[in-house]
């Protein structure tokens, strides 16, 4: 059934949002296919972030509508719209510095007990938990470092526990605002593994300037271009495109 | 980690069972004493919920301490009540009144939240003032002979008795530093320090911060409200000065002292403060001068208590 | 004596109100403009200064004008020395965290007013008006000296108003005030910078309060309400604002002298500390949107 027709997992449709004079988004009808990788790039300033956090929620929109998963979310909180299932890590890592790794993740985790035990008894629930802290911190290569503080982790590390601790929500859509940025080159190809990894169920919107990095992840990519959508296509379509040249590959 | 929670729960319990202990060799003065500050304890760590866990400062929580109070004294005063059930309508009242100005004031963050809810109880304490005719203003009322003792289930309770008050409180004391105990460390007491540490991302993640601030203020306000019913109560007495800033500031100061986000600092830190300004009061009128000394030096140099200290420089596992 | 002139009375009271809160507010909102920190000892500046004036005219003998004179240079020089020894000792240390500054200003107000009740007692004691001088007006007469008090409150903000818009030294705040980090970074001692706006403020209400100390009692706890009413004016003018914050302290001096008249002065500070609350919760701009200026 599901493969007859590529489902929209989320849409927009004439988003708008300024900041006083500028118009950092500028009404953008986008769309996003269930289970797609989508690069979305584009020059400093040209709305990428603002853009994402309006699905997010962590800014409201001017005007326009956003759906996701058949639910129009454009005036849900955005604590409303992660528990739908949209997860953000921002482009400046956001974590819990005081707090050990191991905390980091659990309080990701918890939110995910919450919502899928409400029956279970309390034991449950905790062990539940460690569980599912433990499988994150596995996968994104962080088990040794659970009893640190996040703070005294390196870069690269803090940029995988965000991810961890984002993981542990189980999010059906994952924006990632530029993961690479600042990370080593070795650490760019395993955080390249570590996409593969995740994606396997999921959606992932991922923001870059790392060009070879999103062109080989990416199924589409996005060309945003002052506020607006510049071009949409596969990563050879796009590398091919005479508008994105002239705007952003363009030398 | 296992062990060390075990170690931590078998110290906060022996504490307890430290107070009772002493109650065997304590004279009358000092057990009222130390009855005094258990309960100014038990409202410090109400407050510490809110400041502590949850990062959020207020400089009114004398008015929920004043609300508990009030809403035990007044009903005895006028209508008769039973120490029982004057008590539990404090609680309910405290609750209350903490969900609506916590519905309020949680809009509000950092330094707008503390200049409103001192502004707030500034309110609540020119209220007790402005309606005296009621309250007795600055001089207080002092509560009925039949509020000295009270019947419960089939046992007379005797209030003028200072071991029987020094029971009571220790009973509530050690029934909220248990609660208490519990919840930081379980799922509510990770929510706060979320909401503490980084609220932006806790939201994100898919948590009502709001919702959380404000059960978290409902809580600590309760605990406050019944620390101020159980003083009314227990020493028969309800006055306006409960109500001032004073109080507001001396919770912080007791909290700062002993370690904001730790369950036993601000027990700790209700002891020592009140044997400092004890020994200072000794000596000069002027004894708030020790208040804004140790305040000031506490924030500058020693922001984390005594207990937020050893907790840090030795790593101990402390909730 | 009928609404007409018993109205003018109120007004006269409610503008000498006002000339010395806008002094006492306007060092309030200067230290949250640039500082971008409250500061809950301000109360205790103005009782200091209120004591000194005095202590000044007390231990000076001949004619109370001299003192008064003398009182009106000494009190704000030993504040503003006062305030800038607690920035640079205190607040310097835990810089100016916002929320770390309150709880050390509370401490602050603690010290200041317990210092002063064990150097000058309990007792509150009045201080000579430096000259006795009727004006009369056909239904009453008024104190002469409660007048100057206007005039020379509006010069004194004159002279903040040509510093601060004027001179280099207003520009160096402003500077800092936009842009700490790029203040630093052209050359600008911050640090200097906010000692001196932390005295500066504290030295505007040592100023009121030797205004006032001829009219009031001098106690060691007349802090208070001072603190209360510029906190309510500076939240009411859009904080930091300092065309709002004037304007404020204009309207809400007069209206205090006013409704003191009619209502009990408890239930006036009651209500309006609530509404003060509340525009501090939902309109944090304050009322007179003034906030770009
Ligand atoms: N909070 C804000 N206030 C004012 N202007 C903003 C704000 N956030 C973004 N802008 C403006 O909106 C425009 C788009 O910014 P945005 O951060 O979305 O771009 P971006 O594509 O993510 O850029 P980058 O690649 O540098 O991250 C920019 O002109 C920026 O200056
Ligand atoms: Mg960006």
């Amino acid at each position: 059934m599901e493969a007859l027709v590529a489902v929209s997992l989320l849409s927009t449709k004439k988003l708008n949002r300024r900041f006083g004079g500028v118009v950092a988004v500028k009404d953008i009808d986008f769309s996003l296919e269930q289970g797609e990788i989508r690069g979305i790039i584009g020059p400093n300033g040209a709305g990428k972030t603002t853009f994402v956090n309006l699905l997010s929620g962590r800014l409201a929109s001017d005007s326009g509508q956003i759906v996701f998963r058949g639910v129009d979310i454009t005036g849900q909180p955005a604590w409303k719209r992660a528990r739908l299932g949209i997860a953000y890590t921002f482009q400046i890592t956001s974590i819990y510095p005081g707090l050990t790794v191991f905390e980091n993740v659990a309080i990701g985790a918890q939110m995910r007990s919450h919502q899928s035990s409400k029956s279970r008894p309390w034991t449950d629930w905790k062990t539940n938990l460690e569980e599912i802290v433990g499988s994150c911190l596995r996968m994104t290569g962080l088990d040794w470092s659970r009893t640190r503080l996040a703070a005294e982790l390196a870069y690269g590390h803090q940029r995988l526990l965000e991810i961890a601790v984002n993981l542990a929500v189980d999010p059906v859509l994952f924006i990632l605002d530029e993961p690479t940025q600042g990370l080593s080159v070795d650490e760019i190809r395993e955080f390249t593994d570590l996409l593969r990894r995740i994606r396997s169920d999921r959606t992932i919107i991922l923001i870059e300037h790392n060009l070879p990095f999103v062109m080989n992840l990416a199924d589409r990519v996005t060309v945003m271009d002052q506020g607006g959508i510049l071009a949409e296509n596969d990563p050879k379509g796009i590398q091919v495109d005479a508008r994105v040249k002239a705007a952003y590959l363009g030398e | 980690m296992e062990n060390s929670r075990k170690s931590s729960l078998v110290l906060h319990i022996g504490v307890l069972a430290l107070l009772f202990l002493l109650s065997f060799i304590l004279s009358d003065y000092h057990q009222l004493t130390i009855t005094r500050i258990m309960v100014l304890a038990i409202f410090a760590l109400g407050y510490n919920i809110l400041f502590g866990y949850v990062g959020l400062l207020s400089l009114g929580h004398a008015m929920f301490f004043a609300c508990g109070l009030y809403a035990a004294g007044l009903p005895v005063y006028y209508l008769g009540w039973e120490v029982p059930s004057a008590f539990l309508f404090a609680i309910v009242i405290s609750a209350f009144s903490a969900t609506l100005i916590g519905a309020i004031a949680l809009r509000t963050q950092g330094v707008a939240f503390m200049i409103v809810t001192l502004m707030f109880s500034q309110v609540a304490y020119l209220a007790t003032l402005y309606f005296s005719d009621i309250t007795g203003g600055d001089e207080g009322l002092v509560l009925p002979e039949h509020a000295r003792s009270f019947a419960i289930l089939g046992m007379q309770v005797d209030l003028t008795s200072p071991q029987t008050r020094y029971y009571i409180t220790l009973g509530l004391l050690s029934a909220s530093v248990l609660i208490v105990y519990r919840w930081v460390n379980g799922g509510p007491g990770r929510e706060w320090v979320a909401v503490r540490e980084n609220e932006l991302r806790t939201r994100m993640l898919g948590y009502n911060t709001f919702l959380i601030k404000l059960k978290a203020m409902v809580i600590s306000g309760t605990l406050s409200g019944g620390a101020g019913a159980t003083y009314g109560l227990l020493f028969a007495y309800i006055g306006s000065t409960f109500a001032s800033i004073q109080y507001s500031i001396d919770v912080l100061l007791f909290t700062l002292l002993g370690g904001a986000g730790t369950v036993l600092g601000p027990i700790l830190g209700s002891f020592i403060m009140f044997y400092m300004i004890d020994f200072f009061s000794g000596y000069t009128t002027a004894y708030l001068l020790a208040t804004g000394v140790v305040l000031i030096l506490l924030i500058v140099y020693f922001p984390l208590g005594v207990l937020g200290t050893l907790r840090k420089k030795w790593r101990l596992w402390l909730p | 004596m009928g609404l007409g002139p018993f109205l003018l009375l109120a007004s006269l009271e409610g503008l000498v109100q006002a000339a010395v809160l806008s002094l006492s507010a306007l060092g309030l909102c200067l230290v949250f403009g640039v500082l971008r920190v409250v500061n809950v000892a301000h109360g205790e500046f103005h009782m200091v200064g209120a004591v000194i004036a005095w202590s000044v005219s007390h231990v000076l003998f001949g004619h109370p004008l001299l003192g008064f004179l003398v009182a009106l240079f000494v009190a704000p020089l030993l504040v503003g020395l006062i305030a800038f020894t607690a920035d640079r000792v205190i607040l310097r240390k835990i810089n100016h965290n916002p929320e770390a500054t309150i709880v050390a200003t509370i401490g602050m107000l603690y010290v200041i007013q317990q210092s002063v009740l064990i150097g000058f007692g309990p007792d509150a004691r009045a201080m000579e008006p430096p000259f006795y001088f009727h004006i009369n007006f056909p239904w009453f007469g008024y104190s002469g000296y409660k007048l100057s008090v206007i005039l020379m409150a509006a010069a004194l903000l004159l002279m903040v108003w040509h510093v601060l818009s004027r001179t280099r030294l207003g520009l160096i705040m402003r500077a800092t005030q936009l842009d700490r980090e790029m203040a630093q970074v052209f050359g600008i001692p911050v640090g200097w910078v906010y000692g001196l706006v932390f005295a500066a403020g504290a030295m505007l209400a040592a100023l009121g309060a030797v205004l006032m100390a001829p009219i009031r009692q001098v106690h060691y706890l007349m802090g208070l309400d001072p603190l209360l009413m510029s906190f309510i004016v500076v939240i009411i003018g859009g904080l930091g604002s300092i065309r709002g914050a004037l304007l404020a302290a204009l309207v809400i001096g007069m209206s205090d002298g006013i409704i003191s008249m009619f209502f009990s002065p408890t239930l006036a500070k009651m209500i309006s500390t609530l509404l003060v609350a509340l525009v501090l919760i939902f309109k944090p701009e304050g009322l007179f949107g003034l906030r770009k200026s």
